[in-house]
């Protein structure tokens, strides 16, 4: 499953679609939005994404991890448009028949996210101001 | 060799969109060029995108390509700024 949606995700149903009677393992990565950074208020997010790069992006951090890892499934779901505090703005989950590849597989699929996949943060700040968020690459 | 176009439009996200005030623009650039070409357009085009166009790479057809990739007619263009999902 590879998705990008306006709608709350529905995390138990990531996890189901990657559960499988091969996999003695599944984990789940849930990614939710934080009221404080550097000690000022954030009162929601928008998340836009140049959704067709996007979602071809995900695809091939999907195929990636399959190859990498023996894995049995890999699902990845980003939400798009105004998310309010604490609720989920990305959710992977990864099965496999063991546990150890499955939290590896997890781990590296959230870090290389947010490397590559055109999807941008908004925060709007409680004193009424608003900015994109756009790192300065690592090292 | 293949067809030519005399423009190229690039698609704008986030704090570059905000900052141009607009989701695409067209550009005189005649394709098939290289990316270089295109970014110094773009920076000439929208002064309002100094500081952060620097730190931008650009996609053709949905892939994230360098400054010497050549452009072709048609393809689609679009300025990627540091992504921030997750």
């Amino acid at each position: 499953m590879i998705d990008l949606t306006d709608m709350k995700i529905d995390e138990p149903a990531v996890l189901d679609s990657v559960k499988s009677p091969l996999a003695g393992a599944a984990v789940l990565f849930v990614g939710t939005t934080r009221e404080f950074t550097d000690g000022k208020r954030t009162v929601w997010l928008d998340y836009e994404a140049y959704e067709a790069m996007a979602r071809g992006e995900l695809q091939r951090l999907r195929e990636l991890a399959m190859a990498r890892w023996p894995l049995r499934d890999v699902a990845i779901v980003h939400r798009l448009g105004e998310v309010p505090i604490g609720e989920t703005s990305v959710a992977i989950a990864v099965s496999s028949a063991h546990r150890g590849p499955a939290f590896e597989a997890g781990q590296w699929l959230i870090d290389r996210l947010k490397e590559s996949v055109p999807i941008w943060k908004r925060e709007r700040w409680s004193d009424g101001s608003s900015e994109w968020i756009h790192p300065e690459p690592l090292g | 060799m293949g067809p030519m176009s005399d423009s190229c439009v690039v698609l704008l996200f986030a704090a570059a969109r905000e900052r141009a005030g607009r989701d695409r623009i067209r550009l005189e650039v005649a394709l098939p060029a290289p990316v270089a070409q295109v970014r110094g357009a773009l920076t000439e085009a929208c002064p309002e995108l100094t500081g952060l166009i620097e730190r931008c790479r650009f996609a053709v057809d949905n892939q994230f390509v360098e400054d010497e990739h050549e452009v072709p007619t048609g393809a689609e263009v679009a300025l990627i700024p540091p992504v921030s999902g997750g």
